[in-house]
């Protein structure tokens, strides 16, 4: 009861905090495309807001509008109310989800799929989701990076022929003295896609002199966070913590932003408590251990950008580190692109249920990588890598989308 | 055929909302009222405006124009249900004629990005709402919006040399033109910039610009004492200098701003002032020493100056951090804009202070000194029936205050439904009688934003 509660007012105060000065039509991305109210974060804030108050019914109509936010932050970052636009979003879902249970998919993927791995692997809940978030159509790979680079851009299947993690030993020892343990927490997509990726960060971790520990894990929860399902999130929340924990690490590396922002932001939230490690990304552990060792691209310069993803640069405050670590790479002509930090309108199941938005937010993160002339895309998130790979190919553009420690040999 | 259905022909499917999810989204505004259309309709030209209007006539219901709705007074509030007009799709900025230094626009386009567009010319469109970002032309031409440049260059009224406008019977007129000087027949343009909406939608301005100015200073003066503050505002204009902005913070507003948003000011400071002078460069260093001096004769503790935007910025800073500042301690911020003479300054923050005390408020002074347009933000809990009863009071003291002094209701944020009630306080039976005799003779069946301005 005391829950219930403080629960409520908690939410009271979440959306209270909103004055309706409507500044988040200057930036919010989903607005912009669709110009009108509802879409904006004033908007879904009143209506959530008039939901609680018992002025609106959790009606489809309702639940339509409220499934219109990238939860890219972009809106809380501008408010000079600070209002948690993305956290209300997530609470409107919830109570959706408390209310109207799931759409009969999603609640098998999550409440199945997420929490099994191995024989579940490639099972029919992970296909769902990988094919909606459009890998099927990624079929050939650019072959534009020049010589020694031609293998870092990899061919995308709709999946990597072996998962990474049957790839890697549980414990990898650096080749000197171990100064860490860090926990690789690989997260879905480099496990099943972006394994070069993964086999990267494993690597260039154990060089710079920690031992690398890959426990058995699950999938990080944010798919089902922001689908509004809170109580399958914590189960995975708990299931992972107690996993790396097991393994004795002192640190657990993503690579992956949305997985990322899941340990540093979610988990937290969610169960109330601090993590009993430190979790980062790998742009912020390399920032703080530097690199192993700086090879360059062995040829001409290439000009190279950084998208950021939201889950980096708003999520966990990670907007330097990578651009470091990129200058840092010689042989990498760093050219910032108009709006780096926009989002690119992947957002999980955003692009699930809003594919044309979605594809129209992401033109314009398009025409900013055109502008620029660079050859090569980099960005620390397997999401945005997907959907600016999927647009770039659209076009037939000759760029290369990749994660900044891919090119890091 | 139902209304909606006939807003579908005219102004296509879907830019008719009808479901009450969507139409709550615009039962709002910048205020802290809520009220309902019963549909929402976003015409993409002013032909589309105009049949929508006499569809109205026709069935007499109302309309309520919107732009962003970010509006301070409610004007663009449905009242009584009815449309919703969003003019937001109507936003072409239309010629930038440098020459005549004109620009042309549509109701729908963005302050800001006027202003962006014009100064990529070097010319400068100078009124600069605090919403500027999202409040669109049409709204700032219906409420006569101003800003801190107010003090030296005038407010939106001041900048629109010619409308087109779509009457309340559903005509598409238009007033004014490109010239500067125009006074054939009645001055319409002047009539309905400020209008709120109630005589006419805009479809089109006629707007001047002026150049850029090429230099621009700031200083940032604190007081141990608030009325040396105020004579410092008095001395400025007597040495001659017409400073671009001139802001002042009372001692409530820097407390906040030191605690809640860890501001470096002196809190036991009584005002801060901060003060920008633009134009030539050789003027604006005579200014600026002009300025600082005044401000040191009247025993300001401190005295800094900036001339490069990273400099400025850091003084702006507390300004700008007051609004967030003060949603900290309690979320609903009720805004008034009441203005006296600038003389009467000190005397209005003295009556605030009172009025402060009296109904045990948080309120805080904040706003534009040097044209006596005052902010005095009273922040609340709109959740708080008894605290709001008090704000109400405390409001309908003010404006009294303001009236009092020489001053008026509001100096930029329009009266809306809000203030409403406290015309006849400012104009009397006869003086509001011919007003409301212009409103019947151009809507005889009171079809634009009824309910607003004049009290029910
Ligand atoms: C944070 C914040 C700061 C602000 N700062 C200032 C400031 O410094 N100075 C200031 O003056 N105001 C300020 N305002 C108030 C507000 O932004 C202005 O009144 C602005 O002009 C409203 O523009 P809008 O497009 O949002 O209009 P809305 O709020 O949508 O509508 C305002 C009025 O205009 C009418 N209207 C809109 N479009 C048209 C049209 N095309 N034809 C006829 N009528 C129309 C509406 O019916 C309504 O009466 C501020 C508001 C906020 C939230
Ligand atoms: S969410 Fe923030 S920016 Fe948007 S209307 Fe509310 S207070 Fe303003
Ligand atoms: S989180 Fe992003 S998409 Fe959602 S309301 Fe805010 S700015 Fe818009």
């Amino acid at each position: 009861m005391c829950l219930e509660n403080c629960n409520k007012v908690l939410e009271d105060n979440l959306v209270a905090q909103c004055g309706r000065c409507g500044k988040c039509r200057s930036v919010c991305p989903v607005f912009k495309e669709l110009r009108a109210e509802p879409y904006v974060a004033r908007g879904k804030v009143q209506l959530y807001k008039a939901l609680l108050n018992g002025t609106l019914e959790a009606t489809e109509r309702y639940r339509e509008l409220i499934s219109f936010c990238l939860l890219c932050g972009q809106c809380t970052e501008n408010c000079p109310n600070g209002v948690e636009t993305e956290k209300i979003v997530l609470r409107a879902r919830n109570k959706l989800v408390d209310s109207r249970g799931l759409p009969f998919i999603k609640r098998n993927v999550f409440q199945h799929m997420l929490k099994n791995n191995g024989r579940l692997n490639r099972a029919a809940g992970m296909l769902y989701l990988f094919q909606r978030l459009g890998l099927r159509s990624l079929v050939r790979k650019t072959g534009l990076l020049p010589g020694p680079l031609k293998n870092m851009e990899q061919l995308l299947p709709a999946f990597a022929a072996r998962p990474l993690r049957s790839q890697l030993p549980a414990v990898i020892n650096p080749p000197g003295r171990v100064k860490i343990k860090v926990g690789y927490f690989t997260g879905c997509l480099s496990q099943y896609v972006f394994t070069e990726t993964g086999k990267n960060v494993a690597r260039i971790l154990s060089r710079a002199g920690a031992q690398v520990l890959i426990p058995e894990q699950y999938c990080c929860g944010m798919p089902a966070l922001t689908a509004g399902d809170r109580m399958n999130t914590a189960a995975l929340a708990r299931m992972n913590i107690t996993a790396f924990q097991d393994a004795g690490v002192e640190v657990v590396i993503t690579d992956c932003a949305t997985c990322g922002s899941a340990w540093q932001n979610k988990y937290p939230e969610l169960l109330g408590e601090e993590l009993p490690f430190r979790a980062m990304d790998i742009s912020q552990f390399l920032a703080q251990w530097g690199l192993p060792e700086t090879f360059g691209l062995p040829q001409a310069p290439v000009p190279v950008t950084y998208h950021d993803p939201c889950h980096l640069a708003r999520y966990m405050q990670v907007r330097e580190e990578p651009r470091v670590l990129l200058r840092g790479i010689s042989g990498v002509e760093f050219t910032e692109m108009r709006e780096a930090d926009r989002c690119c309108g992947a957002s999980g199941s955003f692009q699930l249920e809003h594919q044309d938005v979605a594809a129209r937010i992401g033109e314009r993160k398009i025409n900013s990588i055109l502008a620029t002339g660079a050859r090569v895309v980099a960005t620390g998130c397997p999401s945005c890598r997907l959907q600016l790979a999927r647009l770039l190919q659209g076009i037939d553009a000759d760029i290369a989308v990749v994660h900044p420690l891919d090119l890091v040999r | 055929m139902p209304l909606i259905t006939q807003l579908g022909r005219i102004a296509g499917e879907h830019n008719v909302f009808s479901s009450r999810e969507e139409r709550f989204c615009y039962s709002y505004d910048g205020t802290f009222h809520f009220h309902l259309p019963d549909v929402v309709v976003k015409p993409q030209n002013a032909e589309q405006v105009a049949r929508i209007i006499k569809l109205a006539n026709d069935n007499g219901t109302p309309v309520f124009p919107r732009g962003a709705g970010t509006g301070l007074s409610g004007g663009s509030l449905p009242v009584r249900g009815g449309i919703a007009m969003v003019l937001i799709d109507m936003d072409c900025i239309l010629e930038i004629d440098a020459a005549n230094q004109v620009a042309v626009v549509e109701p729908g386009v963005i302050t800001g990005q006027l202003q962006a567009a014009v100064e990529e010319q070097g010319l400068f469109y100078p009124p600069d709402p605090g919403s500027l970002e999202v409040c669109t032309i049409g709204g700032n031409i219906a409420e006569c919006a101003g800003g801190p440049r107010g003090v030296k260059y005038g407010v939106t009224r001041d900048y629109v040399l010619g409308l087109e406008l779509v009457t309340p019977t559903g005509d598409l007129i238009h007033t004014g033109g490109k010239t500067i000087k125009n006074v054939t027949g009645y001055d319409l343009t002047r009539l309905i910039v400020g209008s709120e909406g109630t005589l006419g939608i805009v479809t089109k301005a006629l707007l001047r610009l002026i150049p850029q100015p090429k230099a621009i200073k700031t200083v940032l003066a604190v007081f141990d004492d608030l009325l040396q503050a105020s004579e410092a505002i008095l001395n400025v204009f007597h040495s001659g200098v017409t400073p671009a902005t001139m802001e002042i913070m009372d001692a409530e507003a820097i407390k906040c701003v030191v605690e809640q948003a860890g501001a470096r000011l002196p809190v036991d400071s009584e005002a801060i002032l901060l003060i920008e002078v633009d134009g030539r460069p050789a003027a604006v260093e005579e200014e600026v020493t002009a300025v600082a001096e005044a401000c040191l004769r009247y025993q300001a503790r401190s005295v800094e100056t900036a001339g490069t935007p990273e400099e400025r910025n850091r003084l702006w800073q507390a300004r700008r951090a007051v609004s967030p500042a003060l949603v900290k301690l309690k979320p609903t911020k009720i805004s008034e804009d009441a203005t006296v003479p600038r003389a009467q300054v000190p005397a209005m923050i003295r009556r605030l202070q009172q009025i402060r005390e009296k109904y045990d408020l948080k309120l805080v002074i904040f706003g534009h000194a040097g044209d006596g347009n005052l902010h005095p933000n009273i922040i609340a809990d709109e959740r708080d029936a008894g605290e709001m009863t008090r704000v109400e009071a405390a409001v309908g003291e003010i404006f009294q205050a303001a009236l009092e002094l020489g001053g008026t209701l509001s100096g930029e944020h329009g009266i809306g439904m809000m203030k409403a009630p406290y015309m006849q306080a400012e104009f009397g039976t006869r003086g509001l009688a011919y007003m409301r005799r212009i409103k019947r003779s151009l809507d005889p069946n009171n079809i634009l934003n009824p309910g607003k301005i004049f009290p029910e």
